[in-house]
């Protein structure tokens, strides 16, 4: 099999938007920088400290993600199924397979985590398999070894760096106003710690949510990754759709039984959310779902 | 009656009356079918209705052709494994399909069967080169409660329920989609759908 041909096609548009707010973190810290330069903290410093904490936490973070799930790494013994499908895929994804881990709960959900394909480990719940068919299994191990080959862990990692640092500054100085604010005399002093403490705040919230953005184009990029992979990205729909719990709304008895069954089948006794509620309620579901769809129709009709 | 008791008179419009209209919203909904998700009909529809056990109503079936025959080719009725009964119209004019099924329903509601209507089945198909995406979506019209569900059989009495539910999404400007979910009852086997015409 030519695995060039697998090769996964660039989605312009949400590298646009994802450089976009890269770009627009990365001119939030450096005036964040400039400030705190400015007004004389010894950023370098905390610097040191957050790029300690961070270093820790994307040499280890997996394990402790995994440890705090309950993840035990499974052999192909115990789950032969499992490992074969994201053998194959790693090898179509040209990239060492990951380790396989299983979650015992009924929670349907499934992770990727590790710094690096080297060391990447990826985690289904029991829940997840018990629910989708082999095709939305593949497809949602497609998703998430396609997190593993963006490198997603780095890019959030190195993207919340500097907003690591301004939570630190943000909590430290709110300790300090608090306990040892009293004791100044300078009013001078006091007021340059207030407006540190306030552009810190400011820059931990605005980072926040432009990481949240990018996490959210991460998933969307993960998303076409994986339904190139697996070339079934209806499958992926179907797997959100039946993890959203919409799925399990659709009734497969037969209409003409349930009438049957039912002289009396009162109509309004139906209950439950309307479709449009139910999108409300599940946004980033129905997007990716749609997106998922544009995709399919694209693989269908566009050769 | 009075001049001001009829100034006064309401005169609700009657529930079939308005739900017809809501059955013709698929002839407005067919550009939209065809143009964006490439869907054309079949040229084919069937109305489905519950069994009765009584005689007048076994009358009413066999009388049926002959009732509604006249204009536009003469409608079949079957019988299905669940004991169910087709009506199956025959109209290339998607339109005069859609009467057609009106009609029908009418002709049940006429003779005081109106209850034993189901649902109005409206296959649309899929034209592509590639024979291996060709699908089929039904559109099922419920009579009593005044909505449409998309319904896609796959084999083996599966269904494709994220496509449904993708394609429900993008036709809710143009249809009245029925909203609860646990309503969009699947039809198996569906006796008249797979013969060629």
């Amino acid at each position: 099999m030519n695995l060039q041909a697998r090769r996964i096609p660039r989605d312009w548009g949400l590298l646009w938007r994802m450089t976009l707010v890269m770009a627009l973190l990365a001119g939030l810290y450096l005036a964040f920088i400039t400030f705190l330069n400015a007004v004389g903290v010894p950023w370098v410093f905390i610097a040191i400290i957050a790029g300690l904490m961070l270093g820790f936490q994307y040499f280890f973070s997996h394990k402790l993600v995994l440890w705090s799930l309950g993840a035990k790494e499974v052999t192909p013994q115990q789950y032969p199924r499992l490992h074969a499908m994201v053998e194959r895929l790693a090898v179509q994804a040209g990239m060492p397979k990951p380790k396989v881990a299983v979650i015992h709960t009924d929670i349907p959900n499934a992770l990727a985590t590790g710094r690096n394909p080297k060391n990447a480990v990826v985690a289904v719940t029991t829940g997840i398999m018990r629910r989708l068919d082999d095709q939305e299994l593949e497809a949602v191990l497609g998703h998430e070894l396609t997190h593993i080959k963006n490198r997603d862990v780095m890019v959030i990692t190195l993207a919340s760096f500097f907003s690591v640092v301004a939570a630190m500054l943000t909590n430290w100085l709110m300790w300090a106003l608090l306990l040892g604010g009293l004791r100044r005399d300078e009013r001078g002093g006091m007021g340059m710690v207030m407006l540190v403490w306030l552009v810190s705040w400011l820059v931990y919230i605005v980072s926040q949510l432009l990481i949240l953005a990018l996490s959210r184009y991460r998933e969307y990029a993960a998303d076409y990754g994986g339904a190139i992979l697996t070339g079934m990205p209806s499958q992926l729909a179907s797997a959100l759709l039946k993890i959203s719990g919409a799925m399990a709304r659709i009734p497969t008895e037969d209409l003409r039984r349930v009438e049957a069954a039912n002289a009396f089948f009162i109509v309004s006794a139906l209950k439950g959310e309307t479709l449009l509620e139910l999108f409300a309620t599940h946004p980033p579901v129905h997007k990716r779902v749609e997106r998922l769809r544009r995709l399919q129709q694209r693989l269908e009709w566009g050769r | 009656m009075s001049p001001l008791g009829r100034l006064f008179r309401r005169t609700p419009p009657s529930p079939q009356q308005s739900q017809q209209d809501r059955l013709l919203a698929l002839a407005s909904a067919r550009s939209t079918l065809e143009g964006v998700h490439r869907l054309r009909p079949t040229g084919r529809a069937g109305v489905c209705a519950r069994p009765l056990s009584s005689d007048a109503f076994n009358a009413f079936l066999k009388d049926l052709p002959r009732l509604l025959g006249g204009w536009g080719s003469t409608p079949r009725v079957l019988a299905d494994s669940y004991g169910a009964h087709w009506v199956v119209l025959q109209e290339a004019d998607f339109t005069s399909l859609l009467k057609e099924v009106q009609r029908t329903a009418q002709a049940f509601r006429e003779r005081g069967f109106g209850d034993q209507l189901l649902v109005a089945v409206l296959p649309f198909r899929t034209e592509s080169a590639f024979s291996e995406v060709r699908k089929t979506v039904l559109w099922i019209y419920h009579f009593r409660r005044g909505t449409f569900y998309p319904f896609i059989p796959l084999p083996g009495e599966k269904r494709d329920m994220a496509e449904e539910i993708a394609i429900a999404d993008k036709m809710k400007e143009h249809l009245p989609i029925e909203g609860a979910l646990e309503a969009w009852y699947p039809l198996w086997g569906i006796p008249w759908l797979e013969e060629t015409p």
